[in-house]
């Protein structure tokens, strides 16, 4: 992948002043709002470091969940898509403006009463047990792992490739130290600053990069005329013996601008993308942990639901950022990104298989005057920084209080504190060693798989957390075995397809239809609702979990305020015993130590602070102050006048997201 | 009732002259007034589920009045406790340190 790239002639490095200077103006600003965030909030405990003190205001809330969740892979993927295929693709953005309403309306209230940080904690305080909760956890782990950090680093590997030349193990590390520095010491709060940085980084270069495309292609109704005259002119396979390229394969679909598709012979069937996607979107948005610990950080309810509405204004943007300029990229240069012959896309990027994948970093090299280069770069960057340390600090909360605490129940914030930044460090190291994979992997192929795992592993989450929510009668036994059901369904898809791999136009798969003829958006319905009915089976045939454990746990019961049994009682009661018991033994230990040198050293003090560990650590909390911690429950009420603006805020939003559905439809 | 009824005119023969026009890409309607049909279709069905919403509630109205007064005190509970922590220097904020005392204990594992 390497050698054909180097060779072909547009290397364009960043080596004139004007590029340099805003790639480090850009640096400058986003490590300074990281340390000015730094002393901004309390970074010393479980509390301020993971949930940034619990003060954010609206604004961080829904500039940091978009940003965490445009990475690179909208880049390029996007754009990529939208050469290929068409307009379909934005579906899966505008979507989420229905879907992040739900997070904002339904969930987020019900997460917010339980009092918890991660999800995995959330189902164990529902369900009671261990087994769910931990299967949640390694499966997220895992799908972050195998998902959401290799298509941002693969796609970041592409841009840095196409647009720069550099190597591209110097280039990764090196942004992911800078990522990892800022998560680390910083926490939330100092993400959510930076993610605000980000996100009018990626906004302003991409409107400015659209500008310059449309500018370059002759309007929008120009684009519209030529898409679909966008044929390249090398279209014959050189071996017609071995290879007979059908015309289908490189010409722009007739449907390029429809959202709404062919139910049967569509590549995005319109009730797939209704349903499918809407389905994917809610694991996605209101069961990840990524996403919901940046609403749970927020000052109040009220906050949580005016971010929401903030970032959904902002997901319609994508389509116009991204899509289209894909699009023009395709109009632009239909030799390179719409190439079909296998060698001759082997000359241009690298891979056989297709190059719609080079859309946008080809416009950003070709179109961009210097200066402004150096400004998408810093795009890139913020993209994919953003969403890697958002995904490295909530796989980092996950580790820590749904695995470590596990492990070992006596530690305290300060070890908690120290485990998490450590885990930061360590899934830098494991992203590293994933990019050799990532370049082995044919680029056309990974995009599907990505899309394909999701599909497959996401519905049943996302299953049992709805119905968890809403259906009270929903217990441990129904939930663990819809949750193994699920995964086994899935497992009998991923397993096939990825043995004889998912094909493309000009040689299609050899997977039989009956189990990959299935479209995955109708797959992850299938698999919806399947394990809907598997959990309220059992649940109904095995006992019912009292009332008195579910007060706000449940959506129906978010307002109760009684006395809730925690079901998770006894696992926290032995946890703070142990913590009680170290902290008791800690202070035997320091009592006979006490004549020793009281001082530290300077530089000890300074990694503390670094780290945002304060010298003292609060006391754990006794018997009697746990049950009237207990008693002071969680507000979510809201004030009247401002639950009435932001209600009729997401009517508005809701009615232009349904515009531009019926615009495109 | 004549204002509504001109008001109709105007629009089927706004849609029969649109009609005649359309030809962006093969479509029946051109796209703006896809998008506009979409949304007067989805404020209707808000509409509809708002009436409904009304309906269901005078039914558990007793219920109702009994969440109201409880939230009421919770807020007025919750305004006592921030007035108590108003910030000296700047109008309308409050002191930092309160707020994340009292989620720690929220949040406590």
């Amino acid at each position: 992948m390497n050698k054909s790239v180097e060779d072909s002639g547009n290397r364009v490095t960043i080596n004139n002043p004007a590029d340099i200077a805003v790639i480090i103006g850009y640096f400058v600003i986003v490590i300074g709002v990281g340390i000015w965030s730094m002393f901004k909030t309390n970074r010393g405990t479980v509390g301020g470091y993971f949930l940034a003190g619990r003060t954010m205001v609206w604004w961080p809330v829904g500039a940091s969940l978009f940003a965490s969740n445009i990475g690179s892979g909208h880049f390029v993927g996007l754009a990529g898509t939208g050469a290929a295929s068409g307009i379909a693709v934005g579906s899966f953005e505008w979507n989420a403006l229905f879907i992040v309403l739900l997070l904002g309306w339904l969930f987020v209230p019900v997460y917010l009463t339980a009092g918890v940080i991660t999800m995995p904690q959330y189902l164990k305080k529902r369900f009671g047990g261990t087994r769910i909760s931990l299967y949640l956890s390694v499966i997220s782990l895992f799908l972050y792992i195998f998902t959401k950090i290799s298509v941002d680093m693969f796609s970041g590997a592409v841009f840095i490739q196409q647009a720069l030349g550099w190597n591209i193990y110097i280039a990764v590390i090196a942004l992911l130290s800078i990522t990892a520095l800022y998560t680390v010491t910083g926490g939330l709060a100092a993400l959510m600053y930076t993610d605000t940085v980000q996100t009018f980084v990626i906004i302003a270069g991409a409107f400015v990069l659209m500008g310059f495309s449309f500018y370059e292609v002759g309007g929008y109704s120009a684009l519209l005329d030529k898409y679909s005259s966008a044929l390249p002119s090398i279209s014959l396979s050189p071996d017609l013996q071995r290879l007979n390229i059908s015309p289908h394969c490189y010409t722009p679909r007739e449907d390029a601008f429809h959202l709404l598709r062919d139910p049967v012979n569509g590549d995005l069937p319109w009730p797939g993308v209704l349903f499918g996607i809407a389905i994917v979107g809610g694991w996605y948005w209101c069961t990840d942990q990524v996403i919901v610990q940046r609403c749970l950080a927020a000052r109040s309810l009220t906050h949580v639901k005016a971010g929401c509405i903030l970032c959904g204004y902002l997901k319609l943007l994508p389509m116009f950022l991204m899509v289209f300029p894909g699009m023009i990229s395709r109009v632009l240069y239909p030799d390179e990104v719409g190439c079909v012959v296998p060698d001759e896309c082997k000359r241009v990027c690298g891979t056989e298989v297709g190059c719609s994948n080079i859309a946008y970093p080809k416009l950003v090299v070709s179109i961009m005057p210097s200066g402004l280069r150096g400004l998408m770069l810093a795009v890139m960057l913020a993209a994919l920084m953003s969403s890697l340390a958002s995904i490295f600090n909530s796989s980092s909360t996950l580790f820590t209080m749904d695995i470590w605490t596990r492990i070992r129940p006596q530690a305290r914030d300060r070890e908690l504190m120290i485990v998490g930044r450590i885990w930061v460090l360590c899934i830098v190291a494991i992203s590293i060693c994933w990019i050799p994979v990532v370049q082995a992997a044919q680029s056309g192929q990974l995009f599907d798989y990505i899309q394909s795992v999701t599909s497959y592993l996401a519905p049943p989450i996302a299953a049992v957390f709805f119905l968890a929510i809403f259906v009270k009668r929903v217990n441990e036994s129904g939930a663990f075995w819809g949750l193994t059901g699920g995964l086994v369904m899935g497992l009998c898809r991923i397993g096939p397809e990825f043995y004889f791999g998912s094909g493309s136009c000009l040689i299609p798969s050899k997977c039989p239809s009956l189990i990959c003829g299935v479209h995955y958006l109708y797959f992850a319905v299938l698999l919806f609702f399947c394990t809907g009915i598997l959990v309220l089976l059992v649940s109904y045939c095995t006992s019912p979990i009292d009332d008195k454990h579910l007060h706000r746990l449940v959506f129906s019961l978010r307002y109760s305020k009684e006395e809730r049994v925690d079901l998770d009682w006894e696992e926290e009661e032995r946890g703070r015993n142990a913590r009680r018991e170290a902290e008791e033994k800690n202070k035997a230990v320091c009592d006979e130590d006490k004549t020793g040198n009281g001082r530290k050293s300077g530089l000890s003090r300074l990694i503390a602070w670094f780290c945002g560990l304060s010298g003292s650590q609060a006391p754990e909390l006794t018997e009697e102050e746990v049950i009237e911690a207990a008693k002071e429950l969680p507000d979510i009420s809201e004030d009247p006048v401002w639950k009435h603006v932001v209600n009729a805020n997401a009517l508005i939003m809701m009615a232009v997201a349904v515009y531009c559905w019926g615009f495109y439809a | 009732m004549g204002k509504a009824v001109r008001a109709l005119y105007c629009l089927l023969l706004m849609l029969g002259v649109v009609t005649g026009q359309a030809g962006s890409a093969g479509r029946a309607l051109p796209n703006w007034l896809t998008g506009i049909i979409a949304v007067a279709v989805f404020l209707f069905l808000v509409f509809i589920t708002f009436l409904v919403n009304k309906a269901w509630c005078e039914d558990s109205s007793n219920s109702q009045v009994e969440k109201v007064t409880v939230t009421e005190n919770e807020y007025s509970m919750t305004i006592t406790n921030l007035e108590s922590v108003r910030s000296q220097e700047y109008d309308g904020a409050y002191e930092n340190v309160i707020i994340h005392k009292s989620e720690e204990n929220v949040t406590a594992m």
